[in-house]
């Protein structure tokens, strides 16, 4: 049985052909192949050749013999070309030529950062309702024009420092997670704006924070009843290092209460020199959800750390994290900044939505829906894991 | 040896008994500074060289110099 949206989406012949020549063939022969099957008119392209982009599509065909590729041109007769370069035994294949597109890239726009499109989050500036989302970080600028009049709970664990946000990182990731629609010029760039904000300042404004402030932190979270908790901070874990049993215990805590953690896999990889880190603590932890991070290719970003290690050190789901426009404290106001950080926040938006379209949905069931609900990704599942987070299609507000 | 802040982790079946921890860890020289019963963590401070006997009391089942978090500088083009 065939499958007609399959068939729609198959890919498009140009009427032209792709020939591939046996290795070795020399070029002279190879000439002589196509001009055998399409007469005259055969152009030899090397790299060097200034017009190398500029391939006049009336040209019968084009060699590109140094990697013995001939393109027979629609303008001749295809069929016949196709039939006679068949009978050529230096010829391997003979195939159509099909058109080409660029691969989805997601831009922002003046509605919407490229985040919040590739996750589908809805248009709904009070999507997200009735959820309470903590972004445990470096704290929210309370000044901030975009939260202005909105009901915030806030708290510090820092000794010394009010939940003011003195670094910024804390005021991006709570925009990415639960930031309002701003009026003017600005996209949208929460992904779930109506959800409940709770931010536990566990990271000083100089950026480091003790453990204990931060244990303190996510236990605050868990008995102020966050359906979802969002902590884009960590830090590196060696080879084999297994999960820490503190955040474990919270971990499991969380769920059995009805709250999801979710936590940046980490920025330690080097993949252009082929280095590749584990995901780090507490991200590691088999009962805490780690988010790696995706360009706006839907590639794996560079710095993203992978699956390394087993028992609770896989990536679990990836999202938007480089080029993320989100808030920062006044007077600046707004920055552009990348990491898994970034892409956290999004999973915490993306969670609050599904959340809030169904009750049940909540502690394991909720990290089930995530991962089965994200978009497949063409890239190894140690980076990515189950993929692209996905906002539920009609989102409940 | 230098004064160090620690963090001990203990086990799930002493999660009940804190504050007898607590007092077997004094006893060692741990300075108290925060526990975590529902999670079964101790904070503290003390000579680092007390470490290893903290990590072999009764009912521990770690004990390491308490770590932290340190992000990125702010500057975009480093990854967060």
């Amino acid at each position: 049985m065939t499958n007609p949206l399959l068939d729609a989406l198959r890919p498009q012949p140009t009427g032209g052909l792709i020939v591939t020549f046996k290795e070795g063939v020399e070029h002279a022969h190879q000439e002589g192949c196509l001009r055998d099957a399409v007469g005259a008119g055969v152009r030899t392209l090397s790299a060097d050749d200034p017009c190398i982009g500029q391939i006049n599509p009336d040209v019968p065909s084009v060699l590109i013999g140094s990697a013995g590729i001939g393109v027979v041109s629609d303008a001749v007769e295809t069929q016949a070309a196709h039939q006679r370069l068949l009978t050529h035994d230096v010829v391997q294949d003979v195939r159509p030529e099909f058109w080409m597109f660029a691969l989805d890239v997601f831009e922002d726009t003046a509605e919407a950062t490229w985040g919040l499109q590739a996750v589908g989050a809805p248009a709904d500036e009070a999507a997200g309702r009735g959820i309470k989302v903590c972004v445990l970080d470096t704290g929210i600028d309370l000044g901030h024009p975009d939260y202005e009049g909105r009901q915030i709970v806030a708290r510090s664990f820092v000794t010394g420092e009010t939940e003011n946000d003195g670094n910024g990182h804390g005021t991006h990731c709570a925009g990415s997670a639960a930031g309002r629609s701003p009026s003017g010029n600005v996209p949208r760039y929460g992904v779930a704006p109506g959800a409940e904000l709770y931010v536990g300042k566990v990271l000083g404004d100089q950026g480091s924070g003790r453990e204990r402030d931060i244990l303190a932190g996510m236990l605050w979270a868990i008995n102020e009843g966050c359906e979802v908790i969002s902590m884009s901070l960590g830090r590196a874990v060696r080879e084999g290092e297994l999960p820490s049993q503190d955040y474990e215990r919270l971990g499991q805590m969380a769920l059995d209460r009805g709250s999801l953690i979710i936590a940046a896999a980490g920025n330690d990889s080097a993949r252009r020199y082929g280095y590749v880190a584990p995901v780090g603590a507490p991200a590691n932890s088999v009962s805490i959800m780690a988010v790696a991070a995706v360009d706006q290719g839907l590639d794996v970003a560079e710095f993203s750390s992978s699956g390394v290690n087993g028992q609770g050190g896989e990536v679990n789901v990836a999202a938007p994290g480089v080029g993320v426009f989100s808030s920062v404290p006044m007077p600046e106001l707004y920055r552009i900044l990348r990491g898994t950080s970034m892409a956290c926040p999004h999973v915490a938006g993306v969670a609050a939505l599904w959340a809030a379209r169904d009750a049940n949905l909540r502690g394991q069931r909720l990290w089930q829906r995530l991962v089965d609900s994200a978009q497949s990704l063409p890239l190894a599942e140690r980076d990515v894991g189950r993929g692209l987070a996905q906002a539920p299609s009609v989102a409940v507000s | 040896m230098a004064d160090i802040a620690i963090k001990v982790i203990i086990r799930a079946d002493q999660m009940g008994q804190t504050e007898v921890l607590c007092k077997r860890l004094s006893d060692i020289g741990l300075h108290v500074d925060t526990t975590m019963p529902e999670i079964g963590v101790i904070f503290g401070h003390g000579d680092a060289g007390i470490l290893a006997d903290v990590a072999k009391a009764e009912g521990v089942i770690s004990a390491e110099a308490e770590g932290g978090v340190v992000l990125a500088p702010m500057p975009k083009d480093t990854p967060k």
